[in-house]
């Protein structure tokens, strides 16, 4: 479904950003992207997304990633933000349900059965009306979770979508991550999430792949984690 | 500096207020804002001397706060920032307007103070009347209600977004402000060596906060145009308490209704 | 600054919403569309920040006293003076909205004596002037920068602030609300603002320069080699003339006390009011061009106030009559809300 094609990108001459990428991303599978802060991973979802553009080919179910196609492949793939703040941006977590759908033409009626739907489904229904602003940090996440999931994408994109919660709020994103049948690309530090969601991991470094694989493989492999300034998953780092 | 910390919660306060379900909370919104400019209109026209014509304006704010259940002592907090101003221009009055109105056995009432007091009395009813239409209405209500008044689509969409961040952005302030304190003891404000740097961070931030932010808004198919909250439909009930509420309005500006009660008992 | 509605008559307060509505009218024609949505996000927050920007201490060395920034020339050098001026407008109708700090009615006039001078004023004939100048460019192009910042700011605010406290006095004495003698208010008003403005301009040109110094590209009109629409001598003849009118006027309406006397004994036109000070406009006090015009002037402004209501009798309302009247009325008030709060216990009780 997601197709990079030796895939560069940089803001001067001298430092590139990532470089030579290459990989695919089967429809329907969970890929945890990891690294080292500075890695390349925000920048990979926004080269897919078209926010940045460098050289190379990204395709979308075959669409290249061009300013001509933006709006169908932005309509297939949902990027959950870092900042839950950034995303929810209207007053009320209804209103940023229906805000995608809208957009894209949708009645008020059709959005409306869309939004009771997946809030049902989230377990979040006491949500739909209170302030994003008022809301708590993993409220906010499940709350732009649901955002995106309004727009029924075909692929869901996350960044770092573990950071700053409880560990009960960790687990409900965990858990409704895993239940979420969409291609999903995760971007994360929390490699004990990614073990837990996705089957398949990409490791980078300094904006290059250095491993691409089974994730039960990679996040064993203590000797590549640490050489690329990682860790171990902490459930499989054994008694202290 | 804990002016940051009453922002917020008077923030949250006016929140909590707006999510009320009492018969002045269901009013159609645009209703409600005609009768609020509409009655601070008739307020301010009165002339500095009609005091008892304009003390039967005090019964609209009175009744519309019992009904709404929102305290009228927290509306009185809220003065603390206006009426300074309306003082200080009123208090000249008395010094220099000598004008006897009203006699009262020996004691002479001087027209200074009449317009001193009436000038207190308009400031203190507007301030009244503006508070409840906020209190009792929410910012996704109002902004439907303004494009209903053709009010440009940019402004509104301004102004929901901003209120949507002013908490974030005073939230942040003011964790710096904690931070900066905890290193600065002693110190009441920020130093002059830190005016730049400390406004400044928040803003290179806020600048990738927008970024962000834009990026959100576009990927999920913004072009121009955002969709508001539906206001609830208008009601002829709505109609009728607006015709109404400002009916009354103009007779009490046209008669003077405490002035006739009075003459009642004085004959 | 911001000013209450009882500070405004209806007319002044209309005349003032309409010059502002016709300001946003043109700033939102003059953005282009896909300039303007795609600035939309930066102005809410930048917005947000300086609404939250406005409550820190900024303490004055060596005075023990605090100021604090006020915005209008920040933002139009971030975001240019239409988009600038807009987000002032927000600002002052959230703070007047939810913080009760100015008036409903009074928006229209706070927008324009806050947000239209400093935007507008500030930018086309100060900021862009003087940062397109050749100004101090011996020192080197960083150096004469961030002088041009720090003047252009300084400049910026205290022009502004001098506007906007003249057109508050100008306002409220054009509403007849006060007594105030307009040489006496407009006395006490621009000092006070004078050094409001010169540490807001401070503060301002702190902010600016740290930007620079840090990510020149947000500022408008730096490092940019195209001719300004204004040259800067133009601006100073502009800020010539401005002074002398604005100057002369003040000293006329100061240097003939009577003058301002005049204008709050005789020239009110209330019933009954010159005949009471037991005055005659005629043989009274210096008789001048400008007496006479000062004096014709207030009667207009003074009769607007009533103008809508022409009918009414406002001589009713100081009898006794109307005294007693207001007491029934007032304590009617005070019944309503006892009952109010008698009602919301007994519903508290039968809930618990």
């Amino acid at each position: 479904m997601i197709e990079f094609q030796n895939v560069s990108f940089s803001y001067d001459t001298q430092n590139p950003v990532v470089e030579g990428l290459s990989f695919t991303i089967r429809k329907g599978e969970a890929v945890g992207l990891i690294g080292a802060n500075g890695a390349g991973k925000s920048t990979i979802m926004k080269l897919l997304l078209g926010l940045l553009s460098g050289q190379g080919e990204i395709l979308v179910d075959d669409l290249p990633v061009n300013r001509q196609n933006l709006p169908a492949i932005r309509r297939k793939i949902g990027y959950v933000l870092q900042d839950s703040d950034n995303q929810m941006f209207m007053p009320t977590v209804y209103e940023d349900m229906t805000f995608g759908p809208r957009n894209y033409g949708l009645s008020q009626e059709e959005t409306d059965q869309r939004v009771d739907k997946i809030l049902e489904k989230l377990g979040i229904e006491k949500l739909k009306h209170c302030y994003n602003h008022k809301i708590s940090g993993g409220e906010k996440r499940m709350a732009a979770i649901a955002t995106i999931l309004a727009m029924e994408p075909e692929a869901v994109l996350m960044d770092e979508p573990s950071t700053a919660l409880d560990p009960v709020n960790r687990r409900t994103v965990i858990n409704t991550i895993r239940s979420l049948p969409q291609t999903k690309l995760i971007a994360s530090h929390d490699l004990d999430m990614i073990l837990d969601t996705c089957q398949r991991v990409i490791l980078l470094s300094h904006g290059k792949i250095v491993a691409d694989g089974e994730a039960e493989v990679i996040l064993r492999d203590k000797a590549l984690l640490e050489s690329n300034r990682m860790e171990l998953p902490f459930c499989l780092q054994g008694p202290r | 500096m804990d002016k940051l910390t009453k922002a917020r919660s008077e923030l949250r306060e006016m929140d909590a207020l707006a999510a009320g379900n009492s018969p002045v909370h269901l009013l159609y919104p645009l209703s409600k804002l005609a009768v609020t400019v509409a009655y601070i209109v008739f307020v301010v026209s009165y002339s500095k001397y009609d005091f008892s014509g304009l003390m039967i304006m005090v019964l609209y704010p009175v009744l519309m706060f019992q009904a709404s259940g929102i305290p009228v002592s927290l509306c009185f907090y809220r003065l603390r920032l206006v009426l300074p101003l309306v003082c200080a221009v009123g208090l000249v009055n008395p010094i220099l307007d000598h004008t006897p109105l009203i006699q009262l056995g020996s004691l002479v009432i001087t027209g200074g103070w009449v317009s001193m007091v009436t000038l207190m009395m308009k400031g203190t009813f507007s301030l009244m009347a503006s508070f409840l239409l906020i209190a009792t209405t929410p910012i996704d209500s109002l902004c439907a209600a303004l494009r209903k008044l053709y009010a440009p689509g940019i402004l509104v969409t301004l102004l929901l977004l901003t209120y949507r961040y002013i908490g974030v952005m005073l939230e942040q302030v003011s964790v710096m402000t904690e931070a900066y304190r905890l290193r600065a003891p002693g110190q009441k404000g920020l130093h002059i060596s830190a005016w730049g740097s400390f406004l400044g961070q928040l803003l290179l931030r806020s600048m990738d906060r927008a970024e962000e932010l834009y990026s959100s808004m576009v990927l999920r198919g913004f072009r121009s145009e955002f969709h508001y909250a539906q206001a609830p439909p208008c009601r002829a009930s709505a109609v009728v308490f607006a015709a109404g509420c400002i009916g009354l309005f103009f007779l009490a500006r046209m008669v003077n209704i405490p002035a006739l009660l009075g003459s009642l008992i004085v004959r | 600054m911001h000013m209450a509605d009882a500070l405004l008559a209806p007319a002044v307060a209309a005349t003032m919403y309409a010059a502002s509505a016709v300001t946003v009218g043109a700033s939102v024609k003059t953005l282009k569309k896909d300039e303007t949505t795609a600035k939309l996000p930066t102005m809410a927050v930048t917005s947000a920040l300086v609404f939250a920007g406005q409550m820190i201490n900024y303490t004055i060395p060596g005075t023990g006293s605090s100021g604090h920034l006020c915005g209008g020339v920040m933002l139009s050098a971030l975001l240019g003076p239409q988009a600038g001026f807009l987000s002032m407008v927000v600002i002052l109708a959230i703070q007047c909205l939810f913080f009760a700090d100015g008036g409903l009615l009074a928006l229209g006039a706070n927008c324009w004596n806050m947000a239209f001078y400093g935007c507008f004023v500030g930018y086309y004939l100060l900021w862009r002037p003087i940062m397109t100048s050749r100004l101090f460019g011996g020192l080197g192009t960083k150096a004469a920068t961030r002088i041009k910042i720090v003047l252009s700011s300084v400049l910026g605010c205290v022009i502004t602030l001098q506007l906007g406290a003249f057109s508050v006095v100008l306002e409220t004495t054009a509403s007849g609300i006060t007594e105030l003698p307009f040489g006496a208010f407009v006395g006490i008003m621009q000092p006070i603002h004078l050094a409001i403005g010169l540490v807001e301009g401070l503060i301002t040109s702190a902010v600016l320069v740290f930007v620079y110094e840090a990510r020149p590209e947000l500022l408008r009109d730096v490092n940019t080699a195209g001719a300004a629409r204004y040259s800067l001598k133009t601006t100073l003849v502009i800020l010539a003339v401005v002074v002398a009118v604005v100057g002369g006027g003040l000293s006329l309406a100061a240097s003939g006390n009577p003058d301002g006397l005049e204008w709050s004994m005789f020239g009110n036109g209330e019933s009954g009011y010159s005949e009471n000070m037991g005055l005659d406009e005629e043989d009274y006090g210096i008789s001048s061009g400008a007496a006479e015009l000062a004096g014709s002037i207030q009667e207009k402004t003074a009769f607007l106030p009533d103008y809508a209501f022409a009918g009414s009798d406002s001589s009713l309302g100081t009898t006794v009559s109307g005294l007693l009247g207001s007491a029934i009325v007032a304590g009617a008030a005070v019944l309503v809300c006892m009952a109010g709060g008698f009602f919301r216990r007994k519903k508290a009780d039968a809930k618990a």
